[in-house]
């Protein structure tokens, strides 16, 4: 699969732009998608020729109009009662614009900043989180820098890895790779004294 | 075009340069002592590496130490960022500057960030010039961070001009280095001769305590190497010895001594070693005229304080005990040692006191060694020695101890007895007004028994160091506790080839003179075994080498030797032919 492929059927987006700010992007998750996206999720924004790419660094479900009532009744019960309730809630993601696809290349730095309805994609397959996670072949997580710059913390980063954690643990045999490039990441990131946290977290999450 | 190595980011001429390896470069490439070429905008400099080390500059490590990171994971973890975290620096001594064609003695620093690189053979021989097998001879590698093949040269011509000195431990290579450089002024001596017959001859005098420059050389074991620079010179050199059964099994000449020479100064000197006490040495220059005048022994006066019925027993066995008890006998009337004893007695407490006689009979019989050294009646071989070695016609002399190698005063007392007929030997010639024939090398080891701070002033070698010089005898001083040779000694020498010293005293006195010595005392007790920091007038910079192997070198010696020998045999040949011989 390639960058190009994901991007290709507006019937895969997740959703669309609603709002960028700065390093942050916030995408209107689909309803029907918001249960797929988690912290760490690897968002693409179809933005033409440069495809920004981002980490999904928080979550958000609120009402779209007014308060919530509370109504007493299970998700199934709820569902039932009223089967359109989801069009009334709005399902946000904010993600840390991290890099940016080219032709078919990924590059973890930012450059143009999407417009408000691009549609956005979720990155699932291995092959494409293999181009994410090892653009040239050999692990770079370059890509944390904006994350974190964006507020990420070991948590986030634990999250990240937990999310993608199926994938990690194919590649186990390359784990000490993986420790080595997440640590000059984090160094070049200007995490210091706590360095070691991060690297806990993230071994945690993949045993 | 040379990878770099690393960048100057501090320090001064006087303090030392501070670079910063490049990333990749491993710090345990960089040995303290090695060379290293460093290229300034205007100027190449040389120097050497005075000191090596890391630093973090970060807590980052001990954090991930300290985690409860796996250890493989704590190890990659490290590794990833060590060139961020750690910095890799040498201390370099700038030794050396060229620019505008010229080499000389660095005196201005390489700017910010110059190049540090590694030395290549080409700068080597820029910096140290090139053999030329007449004058200058390859002496052994330079130690560099990634080991490149090139020789450093010695100036032999040089080296001979003044007295130098060869210091580093028990083991450490200075009888190899001392064969090596001996061998090398046979050479330049044998080659300049070829070259003009009408020059000033060099001749060595050895003192081979240990016969491995007259016999072989050995490795730690005992083994032999190769052999000793006199045995391979043989025609050069005339081997002497005081171990008789070694000049019977190994054709050497024998040197036996005549007591009769020995002066009060030299009984003095070695007196201490046999354990005399203090008393005995205040009383010894009365000693010494009650011995010569009262008792009637003159020259004899030595024997007179090892003398008794036992010691008679003892000369009588050999004819030369015989000669001397027989003289003896004319000079007191006395034909029984026990009655001279007696009357020796008499006359010191008579003159001296109870004291100084108890003091003459309890400490004497610490000298009673005396009388199993090879003595004489008669003084042949000083006066043989003498005469090679200020003839033109002459041959270099080594004086290998053989089984007596550990006996401290015959060593000190054959070198006392030939420096002082040397030395009033060219006295004599030079008040004649005669030209001296030969310029004369003494190799001493052991220096400090001559040339130590209580000893210097009284040893015929203190008087030879001091007033010889500007009549052609140099010293090439040899020990392993420079700290202990008279400070005046060490500024004399004007090239050290110095080998691994431990004890500061030792490194503070090895370095005298050096400018800059501060830089230099951190090389020498990291110098490893064959390595020697060479400086002074016969190399252009100092410099760390590796001692070239002297198993390969004394082969070369050896096809010298044998050429050498081929052309003698010729003129020899055909001055029988022609009927002169």
């Amino acid at each position: 699969m390639s960058w190009n492929s994901l991007t290709a059927h507006k019937e895969s987006a997740i959703g669309e732009v609603t709002g960028v700010d700065a390093g942050r992007i916030e995408i209107f998750v689909y309803p029907e998608c918001y249960p797929r996206i988690r912290v760490g999720s690897i968002i693409v924004v179809n933005s033409g020729e440069t495809k920004p790419v981002g980490l999904v660094i928080r979550t958000a479900h609120r009402p779209r109009h007014g308060q919530i009532q509370p109504l007493r009744k299970t998700r199934s019960e709820i569902l039932r009662s009223y089967p359109d309730l989801d069009k009334y809630h709005r399902f946000v993601s904010t993600i840390a614009y991290t890099s940016h696809i080219k032709g078919d290349l990924i590059f973890h730095v930012r450059a143009s900043m999407p417009r408000l309805h691009d549609l956005a994609f979720l990155v699932e397959s291995d092959e494409l989180l293999d181009a994410f996670f090892r653009p040239n072949g050999a692990w770079n997580f370059d890509f944390l820098r904006y994350f974190l710059i964006e507020g990420a913390g070991p948590l986030e980063i634990r999250e990240l890895f937990f999310t993608h954690r199926e994938y990690f643990l194919s590649r186990s045999s390359d784990l000490k790779d993986i420790v080595e490039a997440l640590t000059v990441a984090l160094y070049k990131s200007g995490i210091r004294g706590n360095i070691a946290r991060y690297l806990e977290d993230t071994l945690e999450a993949l045993r | 075009m040379r990878r770099s190595l690393g960048r100057i980011v501090s320090g001064s001429i006087n303090k030392g340069l501070i670079a910063l390896l490049n990333k990749g470069e491993n710090i345990e490439d960089y040995p303290v002592g090695a060379l290293i070429t460093i290229h300034g905008s205007k100027h190449s400099y040389l120097g050497i590496i005075t000191d090596a080390g890391i630093e973090s500059s970060d807590d980052i490590v001990g954090s991930i130490s300290g985690s409860g990171i796996e250890e493989e994971f704590r190890v990659v973890a490290v590794n990833a960022i060590r060139d961020y975290v750690s910095r890799q620096k040498i201390e370099i001594a700038l030794i050396g500057q060229y620019c505008d064609g010229v080499v000389r003695n660095a005196d201005t620093t390489p700017s910010f960030y110059s190049d540090v690189l590694e030395t290549s053979p080409e700068e080597i021989k820029m910096f140290f010039m090139e053999e030329d097998k007449k004058k200058l001879w390859n002496i052994g590698v330079p130690k560099t961070p990634k080991g490149i093949q090139a020789f450093v040269p010695i100036d032999v011509e040089k080296l001979v001009e003044l007295s130098f000195g060869i210091f580093g431990k028990s083991g450490t290579g200075k009888t190899f280095l001392g064969n090596i450089l001996a061998g090398y002024m046979v050479l330049y001596d044998m080659l300049r001769a070829l070259e003009d017959p009408t020059c000033k001859r060099i001749r060595l005098l050895i003192f081979d305590m240990h016969s491995e420059y007259g016999l072989e050389l050995k490795d730690n074991m005992g083994n032999i190497i190769a052999e000793g620079i006199a045995k391979i010179f043989s025609d050069r050199f005339v081997r002497f010895t005081p171990d008789l059964e070694l000049a019977e099994n190994r054709g050497l000449e024998s040197l036996r001594i005549n007591y009769c020479d020995l002066t009060l100064g030299d009984v003095a000197l070695i007196a201490p070693i046999f354990g005399v006490s203090t008393s005995f040495l205040n009383y010894l220059s009365d000693f010494e005229r009650i011995l010569r005048k009262d008792v009637g022994l003159g020259d004899y006066w030595v024997w007179g304080l090892i003398l008794d019925g036992h010691a008679q027993r003892r000369l009588e066995r050999s004819p030369e005990g015989q000669k001397i008890l027989n003289e003896i006998a004319n000079k007191t009337k006395i034909s029984d040692m026990s009655i001279l004893r007696k009357r020796i007695l008499d006359k010191i407490r008579a003159a001296l006191g109870v004291g100084a006689e108890l003091s003459f009979r309890s400490q004497t019989s610490k000298l009673r060694a005396l009388l199993s050294y090879p003595y004489t009646s008669e003084e042949r071989a000083i006066d043989i020695i003498v005469d090679n070695l200020i003839s033109r016609e002459g041959q270099n002399v080594v004086i290998s101890m053989g089984r007596y190698e550990k006996e401290t005063p015959l060593y000190m007392m054959i070198a006392n007895l030939i420096a002082r007929r040397l030395r009033e030997r060219i006295l004599e010639k030079t008040m004649a007004g005669e030209e001296l024939e030969t310029k004369i090398i003494i190799f001493l080891e052991e220096a400090h028994n001559f040339l130590g701070k209580e000893t210097y002033r009284v040893s015929p070698f203190g008087e030879i160091a001091r007033e010889m010089r500007k009549k052609g005898v140099m010293l090439c001083v040899i020990d392993q506790k420079p700290s202990e040779l008279d400070r005046d000694v060490i500024s004399m020498l004007w090239t050290n080839f110095v080998f691994t010293l431990t004890d500061k005293a030792d490194v503070e006195s090895a370095l005298i003179g050096v400018p800059r010595a501060e830089l230099f005392k951190k090389v020498i007790p990291m110098l490893g075994r064959q390595e020697v920091l060479i400086y002074g007038e016969a190399v252009r910079f100092p410099v760390v080498i590796r001692v070239e192997d002297y198993s390969k070198i004394s082969r070369i010696f050896s096809e010298y030797a044998n050429r050498d020998r081929e052309n003698l045999n010729q003129k020899i040949d055909f001055l029988r032919k022609q009927g002169i011989i």
